[in-house]
Parts: C-alpha cells; structure tokens; sequence
C-alpha cells in the first residue's frame, strides 16, 4: 500500500508507523468489547464469536488475571493470551512479594511498555490485539491498551467491531457510572453492547460474557447459564436513529 | 560489631506505636548514645530495629529502592504499605538465611494505612515472621511481653488509647533499662496513623527503683 509500511521501524515522511496503525484495525476487527466503571466496581460486557459449528468451543475474550484483576480483549487471540500470561505471572510475583494486589496502573503501565518494545525492534511486529483491564486495588480501574503502546484510564470505553456506537452511548451515560449500583452498570454496559449488534443480533446467554470484579467480589466471568441472571431480563434499548416498531 | 538492644511495639485504637531506646552499643561500650533506631519508609511504614545496626542500615537502604520506584512512577500509587513491606522484608530475610549470608537483626514493622486495620508485624534474622497485637524484640521479649500482652490480648488493644499505650511502653523500656545493660534511658517513640508515622524527639525516662518484696537497705 505504501513504501513505508513493511517494517514498524521506518517512519513514513508523513510522520506515522503504519504497521503500528495496522495493527489497531486487527483490534476494530474483532469482536465488540465493553468496559465500564463506578466508585466500586468494575464490569466488561463481550460479544462472543460464533463458533464454526457446534463442534468448536468459543474464542477467549475474556482472561482472568489475578483475584482482583481481568481483562476483555479485541484482536489476535494468541497475542492476547501471551500477554495473559505476562500479566498473570506479574501479578502473581507481587503478590507473593508483597502480600497485596498488584495495582491496576502499574500493571497497565508495563505491558505498555512491553506493546512499545515491539514497535521499535527490527524483526518484531506490535501486538495485534486491544485490551480493556478492569481490576480492583484501592478503587474500581478500567484501562484500555493499544498496540502502539499507549494506554489510558476510562470510566467507560468500547473496542472492537462497530464498536463506536458503544463509545457514543457511553459519552452520553459515563456522567451517572460512579455510584451506580451493580446490576444498573451491568445493564448499562450491555446497552452500550447492544449498540455494537448488527441487525437481528440480540445479547443472549450464548454470546455474551459478563466479567465484574468490585471491592467486595474477586474477579469473575459470567457465561452460558450464569450470564442468564442479567440477560434474561435484559431489553436493548433502541437505537436513537431507528424508529421503534411496536412488535 | 554495633547493636541496638531491644524494641516494643503496641497496637492501639488509632494505629500503632513503637517505641526504643536510642543507644548502640559496642560491646559493653556505649558507643552511640543518639542513634534513631526507627526507619521511615513510604508515608505510612515505620520498621523499628534490634540487632546488628550495620545490616539493618544496609536493609533499610535496600527499601528505599523501593520508594524510589514509586517516586519514579509518580502515579499515586504506592507498594510501600506496612503490609506489603513487611512481606518484602520476611523474603528477603529468609532468602539471606538460605545464602547463609543472614542479616543479624531483629525488625519490627508497623503502620497504618487510611481506613485499615493498624498493622504490625515482625521479622527475625532466620526469615521468622509473624503480625500480632504486641511485639518485643532483643531481650524486651523476656522482659516486656507479659506488660504488652496485658494491654492488648484479646482484642483490648482496639480501646487503648495513645496515652495509656505510651505509659505501657515507657514502663517496659524503664523496665529494660533496669534489667539489661545495655539499654539506656534515652528513648524514643514512633506514632503511626492515618496521618502517617512520625517519630518524636528523644527524651530520657526513669528507670524503676522501687521493687516490692525487697528489703530497704539501710547503706551506712
């Protein structure tokens, strides 16, 4: 496509990294991700890739990490979970050093670092996948990373395929999320999920994960049958350019 | 060959309070007459010492490594707790056991974090560890326990308040004055709460003279 797009080390003349830019449309290209956050609590809503058939079992989108830590991912799976491991193995070393959670930010702040490295050795290519990291240290966290090695803190936040509606939904929600109750922010993040939804696709047990870590619960996923406790009574909320059709 | 004698430490309702005397000694020779015995580290950890000074110093500026990476990251967040130093500091001594390079001292940490429980904890030479309500270090262990436990056991020390855990420690560092040799009166003691550790000014005690059961001498 371009002279200057075959390795991330060389800058084009109009001062950007392609393979970099690349690399985030792999993360736009896999399935929508939500993340969002109050006071307290932290929750990630996912839409599951169909399987090829009944025969396969669903891609991870959501890795647990730590007792107080988990992330949502958007993006090459095998990258994302060689960066899991990382982030399980850090977090399990600073809490067998210092007896505590390993905090959120820091954690961030590394793999940062470790998405930045392979933007600027020859040889290697940036990590193709995003990640939305909720945890719980002193307080609710949730950050997002991107494979250019930036990373930045939400209240709430969405990547993935179509996953700009969700974003829009959020800017318009984010103001009310600090001292949201739990099943409210589960149910908001699930509307703005709802968003990302081609047509005729509605959030059902079967292809969406829940994930909520808080100050008072570890960090857990909800799939299949545990997912039905918000699902069930779950109605998206029509989208604001559609007309509603009274069924 | 410098050592510090013995260190007690107390929970009490708003945090935790440590207290030594700031004498290091050489031997028999008092040779550091006013020597601060308490190290700070982060905002809310204090670790008292006993035992080898030069390997506690060397200890201590193994910590500060960690201070300064939260002061490198800026970002508000801090892994020096009392907890979590603590936990560093009884690995680190059991590694050193197991190197048979062990550093000779006795270390007692305490602190308070906003909105947690104050936490005390402590760490020997041979990588020992262990959090309770009260701790005496050195030869405080034989003399002074039975004085802090009596304060704090079963829960009392939630309702000790910071005056009746000063009388407690001042006796038993009066008391170890009078029996060890090498304390002195020259004490000092650390306060830690929500709003941090801070270590007052040293200031000098009386030693127990009056014993009951023993008979007045007469001296001619």
């Amino acid at each position: 496509m371009s002279k200057y797009d075959t390795d991330v080390t060389r800058w084009s003349p109009e001062g950007r990294l392609h393979q970099m830019e690349y690399a985030m449309k792999a993360v736009e290209k896999g399935n929508a991700a939500v993340g969002v956050r109050s006071k307290t609590h932290s929750v990630i809503t996912a839409l599951k890739r169909t399987p090829q058939a009944e025969l396969a079992s669903y891609q991870e989108k959501v890795f647990g990490l730590d007792p107080k830590m988990g992330m949502a991912i958007a993006g090459l799976t095998s990258d994302a979970r060689e960066l899991a491991n990382y982030m399980r193995n850090e977090c399990m070393n600073h809490r067998y050093v210092f007896d505590d959670v390993l905090p959120v930010g820091r954690l961030v702040d590394q793999v940062g670092s470790k998405h930045q490295a392979n933007t600027m050795r020859p040889g290697r290519r940036p990590y193709g996948v995003g990640c939305i990291i909720i945890g719980y240290d002193d307080a609710a966290r949730l950050y997002r990373t991107c494979p250019s090695g930036n990373y930045y803190n939400y209240k709430g936040i969405a990547i993935g395929h179509r996953s700009q509606s969700a974003r829009t939904y959020l800017e318009r929600h984010y103001e009310k999320f600090d001292d949201m109750p739990i099943d409210d922010l589960v149910n908001v993040a699930l509307q703005a999920l709802a968003t990302t939804c081609a047509d005729g696709v509605e959030l059902k047990p079967e292809n969406t994960t829940i994930a909520i870590v808080g100050e008072d619960r570890d960090f857990t996923a909800f799939n299949d049958e545990e997912a039905k406790k918000w699902l069930d009574t779950f109605r998206a909320e029509p989208k604001s350019d559609e007309m509603e059709v009274d069924s | 060959m410098c050592t510090g004698a013995g260190t007690v430490a107390i929970k009490y309702n708003e945090g935790v309070l440590m207290a030594s005397d700031t004498l290091i000694s050489y031997g028999s020779m008092k040779k550091f007459p006013n020597m601060k015995r308490a190290f700070h580290l982060g905002s809310n950890t204090c670790v008292l010492t006993s035992g080898l000074f030069a390997d506690t110093k060397f200890l201590m500026d193994d910590l500060r490594d960690l201070e300064l990476e939260d002061m490198q990251y800026n970002d508000g967040v801090h892994v020096t707790g009392p907890k979590s130093i603590h936990a560093y500091l009884k690995l680190v001594m059991y590694q050193k056991r197991n190197d048979f390079n062990p550093s000779l001292c006795t270390l007692t940490v305490g602190g308070k974090e906003p909105g947690k429980e104050p936490f005390l904890g402590w760490v020997d030479s041979v990588g020992s560890f262990a959090t309770d309500s009260c701790f005496a270090s050195g030869l405080a262990h034989h003399f002074c326990m039975p004085l802090l436990c009596d304060a704090t056991d079963n829960g009392k020390w939630k309702s000790l308040t910071r005056e009746q855990a000063t009388t407690v420690l001042k006796e038993c560092l009066g008391v170890m004055h009078t029996r060890h040799t090498s304390t002195s009166a020259r004490i000092q003691i650390t306060d830690c709460t929500d709003a941090g550790c801070s270590t007052g000014e040293p200031f000098v005690i009386d030693s127990i003279t009056q014993f009951k059961g023993q008979a007045q001498q007469d001296y001619l």
